[in-house]
């Protein structure tokens, strides 16, 4: 392939990569084989590797130094991709003890052949995977925004429900204990008084205060509970709650 | 060859080409300098100055030469603290290594 072909091909080849990138790729290249002394015409067969090559070995770098380097720093991945070309010719060419003497770094190449392939089998994978989530996503938008909706006024009834039921408990214990409280103590003394008139409508109203006082206690004692389990617990429970919430919210973004 | 180059080896020596020029070096002269000690092929090292060069090891610029652009590598101060990890490095792992050859030849 001559130069020209070879600068073309390539370009062709990098047609996806940023456009920054791939100007920086071809004027490496080409810079590299101005100094390598060739012209236009000549070939650069013997100096530069096939450009279908050198695209993919420059995508997998890209991918893995985005991904952590994780397939590259473990087994030389790029590295080994490189050698096995020309590894390649030599077992071709009928030189089989060679294939035997280098059984004992069997491992090794091994361990190239099988990481060398699945990259770019399980990028591509990756995006389409990637692609088709963001067209359900696109598709199932207007469906999600309606559950969401109905979700939200949902969870909010729900709030507001439990929020009604604990004003209620709350507002309503202290208002019994009160009420029954100073109601049963009123009571009591207006006894006192009617006894002087009439003994036993004195005494059906001392035992109805009695009650009402009896009632009043039990309230006090269901406020306090209420007071001092109830709602620090409650209070807790929400503070974890949105805590967990903004939390796992970090995390995602993250 | 019958060791393969892992990536961190040839990082290591690309930074140490490089790091042999006080003014910087450009990607032909890199590729034969390396090329003299392991065999990589020529177009193995874009991928490698790009990645050393977008981990801030390496430095480029360009420079005209001869009526066209030619870019420069240099090392910079955290290419320089990566190049002194990997000679530690290299040198424990080698003289491991050296040391259990030498053993099995005494032995043997």
């Amino acid at each position: 392939m001559i130069r020209v072909e070879f600068l073309k091909r390539l370009e062709y080849l990098l047609q996806d990569v940023d456009e920054k990138e791939r100007e920086d790729i071809l004027a490496y290249y080409n810079d590299y084989l101005d100094e390598a002394g060739l012209s236009d015409k000549d070939s650069v067969d013997g100096i530069l590797d096939a450009p279908e090559k050198i695209a993919a070995s420059i995508r997998s770098s890209m991918n893995s130094s985005d991904d952590e380097k994780i397939q590259f720093s473990e087994d030389g991945f790029r590295d080994i991709s490189m050698e096995q070309e020309e590894k390649v010719p030599d077992v071709y060419s009928g030189e089989k003890k060679e294939e035997h003497r280098e059984s004992p770094w069997r491992d090794y190449s091994e361990d190239g052949h099988t990481h060398h392939e699945p990259p770019e089998v399980k990028n591509d994978g990756k995006l389409g995977k990637i692609i088709l989530i963001g067209i359900l996503c696109v598709l199932a938008l207007p469906m999600l925004l309606g559950l969401g909706g109905a979700a939200l006024g949902l969870s909010f009834g729900i709030l507001g429900t439990i929020f009604g039921v604990l004003c209620a408990l709350i507002f309503g214990s202290a208002g019994c204990t009160i009420g029954g409280l100073v109601g049963g103590i009123a009571l009591f003394v207006m006894s006192i008084i009617k006894m002087t008139v009439s003994v036993p409508q004195g005494l059906l109203m001392m035992g109805i205060s009695f009650l009402m006082l009896a009632a009043g206690i039990i309230c006090l004692l269901i406020t306090i509970v209420i007071f001092t389990r109830l709602l620090p617990w409650l209070i807790r429970s929400i503070v974890n709650v949105f805590r967990r919430l903004f939390h796992r919210k970090e995390g995602g973004e993250a | 060859m019958v060791f393969n180059t892992g990536a961190a080896l040839l990082d290591a020596i690309v930074l140490s080409v490089v790091s042999k020029e006080k003014d910087g070096t450009y990607g032909y002269k890199i590729t034969q300098d390396v090329r003299q000690v392991i065999d990589i092929s020529e177009s193995t090292l874009y991928p490698v100055l790009r990645r050393l060069q977008k981990d801030e090891c390496l430095e480029v610029y360009d420079v005209q030469f001869g009526g066209r652009n030619r870019r420069y590598y240099k090392i910079t101060a955290s290419g320089q603290a990566q190049l002194n990890l990997y000679r530690c490095e290299w040198k424990s792992y080698s003289s491991k290594i050296t040391q259990l050859f030498e053993k099995e030849e005494l032995n043997g």
